[in-house]
């Protein structure tokens, strides 16, 4: 996932163009010989891509035209007389409050979520890596939250986070500190689904940096410690920014896959309290199943979708210009 | 390891644990929870660990209905796997080792990105629509590939890193020798990326194990998986926690097996071209 030649080829976009033809009779000849080399290869490769071309479209372009075409009606199985309502739906979700913050919290539960992750990702991986023995074992098991099916985990956070018979309001309780109605109340939901994002999903990133981790050359470290580079600056100045690429490429695909977080709020909180949870996700699934209306919840699901291109887009583009102040 | 450097460890080794601790307790909890009696479950002070009472255990095995859930899981994510890793192959070598010297453009990758990125939503309810058209509703063929196309994104994803940490020579090589493109991806290049296609298999077969909605919104009664049986299991045990943990503890425990047996192959998947051990 984060080699770099595939990241540069995402963020320059292009590598050396196909060299021309040269004029001239030898250059017919030549021209013939490379293009009957290339005619082969071009088909070889278009069949190579077709299976994953037409999987893909399964997901990409069959279902995106038909959830465009639904968000463009009112359609609902209750009503039989569908009728094309244009930007009608858009239009009223830019109008609804609830749309709106549901945007909000969406970008919210996103960048603190990922944040955190990233910070006790990273600080883990290293912890991790500076163990002699026993390492690898430690990481398995690190990384049984992130391979526990959601759902199993939910109902378990459900039952821990319990207000009054939850274990961890007792051991709060036996602490002294005060032992909140985590699920039920304005203020704790979204901090708590935050908080169980980042226990499922550290180990994610956590894998990602220890891969980095053991990129790094030890005698970029040796050489440091000889001219007096002290732990943390060594931290800073050398494994850091060697890890960029891997944290970019951490950070979008967590990030992508952070916004369409559901299962936790389905299962904890519906949402709620109130709205306090609810996600642009949620809000569409809400939308279209619970309420059935069709044509609101694809129109609130794209526009969704929008929020994830226009993120990636500028992640990649963080990513170029990261390569160009390095390369300049 | 001097004594001074054993005590400059610490914080990180606290730390370490600290972490550990929070990363394991839910699941001990979870554990914990299944082995006790059904009022015990939530009575306080808890019951931290009495004994191992696997009543619980048998009571869900002896419901079939969890049991085939269990099997269409596995089904489902077997044959996912299969096709991911089959597509994202055979596509990752298509586009690192063949017509190199054509311009390459990060469009085509930056699609296949995209597909992650579609709401679920927005997948599940025009596949909904289709498949009551096409008969597809309430069937596992039907789920399969639905969760193909949103799994086959990240396994390519990971399959075109790893060929391109093969150098191309090779193929070239393979060619000048007589292979066709098929001959050299089968016989030659294909082996070596093996590493990276266990890590991609391990990764798709955790994603579509661990798979909700789509499940939940594309079957029924007659194909329905593991993770959407314990969604509704709350309706059929009227509300028996132990039970629901002993469920859940089963659920986990493929996907942690699988992890633990190729836990190296899913770093290496995950960080494809920069990782030694």
């Amino acid at each position: 996932m984060t080699n770099p030649e595939t990241l540069d080829t995402l963020v320059t976009g292009g590598g050396p163009g196909i060299t021309p033809a040269p004029a001239g009779d030898a250059g017919v000849q030549r021209r013939r010989r490379t293009a009957r080399r290339r005619d082969p290869q071009r088909r070889a490769r278009r069949l190579f891509l077709a299976p994953l071309t037409v999987v893909l479209a399964v997901v990409t372009i069959v279902p995106f035209l038909v959830a465009l075409g639904l968000s463009l009606t009112n359609a609902n199985p209750l009503n039989h007389s569908t009728k094309f309502v244009g930007l009608g739906n858009y239009g009223s979700l830019v109008e609804d409050g609830s749309f709106r913050s549901a945007v909000l919290i969406t970008i919210i539960f996103t960048v603190v979520a990922v944040a955190v992750e990233l910070g006790l990702g990273i600080a883990v991986a290293v912890a991790l890596n500076s163990l002699r023995r026993g390492g690898s074992v430690l990481r398995t098991l690190l990384l049984i939250p992130m391979a526990a099916a959601p759902i199993a985990v939910m109902y378990d956070w459900q039952l821990m986070l319990n207000a009054l018979s939850g274990v961890i309001n007792y051991v709060l309780s036996l602490v002294g500190l005060p032992q909140p109605d985590w699920l039920g109340s304005n203020s704790f939901a979204l901090p708590a689904l935050i908080a169980i994002d980042v226990w499922e999903w550290t180990p994610f990133i956590m894998v990602i940096i220890v891969g980095g981790l053991s990129a790094i050359p030890q005698e970029i470290y040796e050489a440091a410690k000889v001219d007096g580079a002290a732990g943390l600056q060594q931290f800073m100045r050398i494994t850091l920014p060697l890890l960029k690429p891997y944290i970019m490429v951490a950070v979008l695909f967590r990030s992508i896959d952070a916004l369409k977080t559901f299962d936790s709020i389905q299962v904890l909180t519906s949402g709620g309290p109130g709205t306090s949870t609810t996600t642009v996700n949620y809000y569409a699934f809400r939308e279209a199943i619970n309420n059935l209306e069709f044509g609101r919840g694809t129109a609130a699901a794209i526009c969704l979708l929008i929020i994830a291109i226009v993120l990636s887009k500028l992640l990649i583009s963080r990513l170029r210009q990261q390569r160009v102040t390095r390369a300049g | 390891m001097s004594l001074f450097g054993k005590f400059k460890a610490l914080p990180s080794r606290a730390g370490l644990a600290i972490y550990a601790i929070w990363a394991l307790f839910p699941i001990y909890w979870l554990i914990r929870t299944s082995l006790v009696p059904q009022f015990d479950a939530t009575s306080l002070p808890p019951d931290w660990f009495s004994g191992l009472n696997f009543s619980a255990y048998a009571a869900v095995f002896g419901s079939g209905q969890f049991l085939t859930a269990l099997l269409h899981s596995l089904i489902v994510a077997l044959a996912v796997t299969v096709i991911a890793v089959v597509c994202g192959s055979l596509a990752g070598y298509g586009l690192t080792h063949l017509r190199r010297h054509a311009r390459e453009k990060g469009n085509y990758e930056f699609w296949v990105l995209s597909s992650r990125m579609a709401p679920p939503v927005a997948v599940a309810l025009p596949l909904y629509f289709i498949y009551d058209h096409i008969h597809l509703e309430d069937t596992l063929i039907g789920l399969i590939i639905a969760q193909a196309s949103i799994v086959v994104g990240v396994v390519a994803w990971i399959m075109i890193e790893a060929f391109r940490g093969i150098p191309v020579e090779i193929t070239e090589a393979a060619e000048v020798d007589g292979c066709s493109s098929w001959t050299a991806f089968r016989r030659v290049v294909m082996p070596l990326a093996m590493p990276g296609a266990v890590g991609a298999a391990t990764i798709s077969f955790l994603l579509s194990w661990n798979e909700f909605l789509l499940a939940l919104v594309l079957t029924n009664t007659n194909a329905r998986t593991g993770p959407v049986a314990l969604y509704q299991f709350i309706g059929y045990e009227s509300l028996n926690l132990s039970q629901l943990a002993a469920a859940s503890c089963i659920l986990l425990i493929p996907t942690v097996i699988v992890v633990g047996l190729f836990q190296r192959q899913l770093v290496s998947g995950l960080t494809f071209g920069a990782v030694k051990g």
